[in-house]
């Protein structure tokens, strides 16, 4: 247990594991990707118009 | 219940694991049994990020909290489609390009291993703990409408979950949420259709949205800016796009849902796809709620819905004055009654004035009755001090029971059950996850095979399980059940969330500064959650927030620190 104990120890205060960090994606789009500016926009469209839609809901029967 | 029922609730759970345990075989590395191979496509992705949010108390007491708090819950979910926009251009990209099993692992790259540590063990905390609310909701509320053994629902459900889920690995997670989440929707989309249809002849739909409008039930949207009121517009765009942004872009029990996709592509098309079903989803789950609410404006609802409560009060010492307010209930509900039909004449007339007449006399009563409902959950507390006093996890249940016909009672309950193990499933396959490659393989046995992982993974799941089991047989006096598990995470998301944002959009912040700043940061949130009635969605706003202006300020006094952490990144 001890031995297990240090081990971590040594571990967590030793060498980090090293990996190439990526940064976040800004590669144009391919012809097999979808259009993602679009997408997003769509996302956040849709959203506006939830919003719209659920604020004239509750006016509409208050 | 009748045999009917039984069939339907015993043969639906029975094919879910059957068909979960089958999916899964032959996952024998470790890839294949967290990762599903990264062979899925989107549409099961997004279903099973769905599923995963969605456990049965999403379906139980969301629908009752319409019922006594209006459908204004929905604003809670309103920040979730910006968060999924931007985990789809931030997260997704960098998680699969290193190829990694769990959230966490990104970070050591970053901060190093103690970071990494930390935010696993504070993810393991939370979501072992979540996982056990998630598993002891409906057993609880079954329990007490049904009369079944707590103890024995916990176990039978729980058991279950772990025989899929540990044999058959995130393959089998995912698969059978599909089905899970559209059967636990087949199932609520039946309830709405019976309780509109079992609305008096006269009303229509149309009028049952009018009344439950004026009664305050349609309250979707409320722009008033209070940081003290739970659900607003504000705390639901700005605090729930934080918790949405830490839930799906840190806790291990989401990422690991997308981090099964084939490609970035089907990724980001499961999340947003996400983003765009989740908020009309709720919509819908809360709608069913508030026509339970107009059902019970023409069908005299109980005092109080928890039976085990209303029976306990009844023998006891104040049973004579618990009979007086159920006298006075069912007052209030005959004047109620009368109130509602002048207000539909008026409303068929369309004489404005007395419409307003009707409706300001209709809140009067409203008003009233919610008193008396009070007054009875004081008696029950009186009765049993530290007794489950919040009835909204039991008004849909109840409603289920009394008044769907016979095999749709099953099928609701089904769907129930199909919701809780759909979601604790992911809970204790991102349990076991994190334990093998965060805690096990990086701190214990960095050279284990996979097959050892597998297997451990295996193991953990068991583990994980028997303590969501034992959590589930001792949580209680928790309120409203969708509630207690938000604020649960919200005490942690923010936090978590800002090592995630340092970690991706700063570059100067060392190791210790992220660690520090994440300290302080709970802390802030602690005292926030102790010592202040600031409403909980805004906790992940305040613990992201601290701990990164935290984590920017200690950087600037730990220039040393930095340096030895670069040097160590050049030097590897």
């Amino acid at each position: 247990m001890t031995k297990w104990l240090s081990a971590v120890g040594s571990r967590l205060s030793g060498k980090t594991e090293t990996m190439e960090i990526p940064t976040p994606d800004s590669r144009q789009p391919t012809a097999s990707e979808p259009n993602w500016r679009l997408l997003y926009t769509a996302v956040i469209t849709e959203l506006a118009l939830l919003i719209v839609i659920f604020y004239a809901f509750t006016k509409a029967f208050a | 219940m009748r045999t009917i029922d039984w069939v339907v609730l015993i043969g639906t759970l029975a094919v879910i694991v059957a068909y979960g345990t089958w999916k899964g075989r032959h996952k024998k590395d470790l890839h294949g049994y967290l990762l599903a191979g990264r062979e899925l496509k989107w549409p099961t992705i997004a279903l099973s990020i769905m599923a995963t949010q969605a456990s049965a108390i999403t379906f139980l007491s969301t629908p009752g909290q319409a019922y006594t708090d209006g459908m204004r819950f929905v604003q809670f979910y309103l920040g979730l489609p910006i968060a999924m926009v931007i985990l789809s251009i931030t997260a997704v990209p960098i998680y699969h390009r290193l190829k990694i099993f769990t959230a966490y692992e990104y970070l050591e790259t970053r901060f190093g291993v103690g970071t990494r540590t930390l935010t696993s063990l504070l993810f393991l905390i939370q979501r072992g703990l979540s996982t056990g609310i998630t598993l002891y909701a409906p057993a609880l509320i079954v329990s007490v409408i049904l009369g079944w053994n707590i103890h024995v629902t916990n176990v039978v459900v729980g058991l279950l979950v772990v025989i899929y889920t540990a044999s058959g690995g995130t393959k089998a997670v995912s698969r059978t949420q599909v089905h899970q989440l559209l059967i636990a929707l087949g199932g609520m989309a039946i309830a709405l259709i019976i309780a509109i249809h079992s609305l008096p002849q006269d009303v229509t739909l149309v009028e049952a949205f009018r009344v439950a409008g004026r009664m305050g039930r349609l309250n979707a949207i409320d722009f008033r800016f209070d940081p003290k009121t739970q659900y607003n517009f504000w705390s639901g765009l700005i605090g729930g796009a934080f918790l949405a942004l830490s839930y799906f872009g840190t806790d291990q029990s989401q990422v690991q849902r997308y981090l099964t996709g084939s490609s970035i592509t089907e990724s980001r098309l499961g999340l947003l796809i996400n983003g765009m079903v989740k908020v009309p989803m709720q919509f819908f789950i809360l709608f069913v709620g508030a026509m339970v609410f107009v059902f019970y404006q023409f069908v005299a609802p109980p005092l109080f819905f928890n039976t085990v409560q209303r029976a306990k009060v009844s023998t006891s010492q104040y049973a004579a004055e618990y009979e007086k307010l159920e006298a006075q209930h069912q007052t209030q509900f005959t004047e109620k009654r009368a109130d509602v039909q002048r207000l539909l004449t008026a409303m068929r007339a369309h004489d404005d004035a007395a419409t307003a007449v009707a409706t300001t006399a209709l809140r009067n009563v409203q008003e009233r009755e919610t008193a008396t409902r009070t007054a009875a959950a004081s008696l029950i507390n009186r009765t049993q001090p530290g007794a489950d006093n919040s009835d909204t996890n039991y008004i849909f249940l109840t409603f289920v029971i009394d008044y769907l016909p016979a095999g749709v009672v099953g099928l609701v309950l089904a769907a129930i059950f199909c919701a809780a193990m759909s979601a604790t499933s992911s809970g204790l396959n991102s349990l076991a996850s994190t334990t093998v490659v965060d805690i096990f393989r990086r701190l214990g046995k960095p050279h284990a095979t996979d097959a050892e992982c597998v297997r451990l993974s295996k193991l953990a799941t068991i583990a994980w399980g028997l303590f969501a089991i034992a959590f589930a047989e001792f949580a209680n006096r928790l309120g409203s059940l969708i509630e207690a598990v938000n604020k649960l995470g919200s005490l942690f998301y923010g936090t978590i969330l800002a090592i995630f944002l340092l970690a991706f959009y700063t570059k100067r912040v060392s190791g210790t500064a992220a660690f520090l700043g994440a300290l302080i940061g709970e802390a802030a949130v602690v005292w926030c959650a102790v010592a202040t009635d600031l409403a909980w969605l805004w906790w992940n706003v305040i613990g992201c927030v601290v701990g990164v202006v935290a984590a920017l300020i200690v950087q600037r006094f730990v220039p040393e620190q930095r340096e030895i952490n670069e040097a160590q990144q050049l030097s590897s």
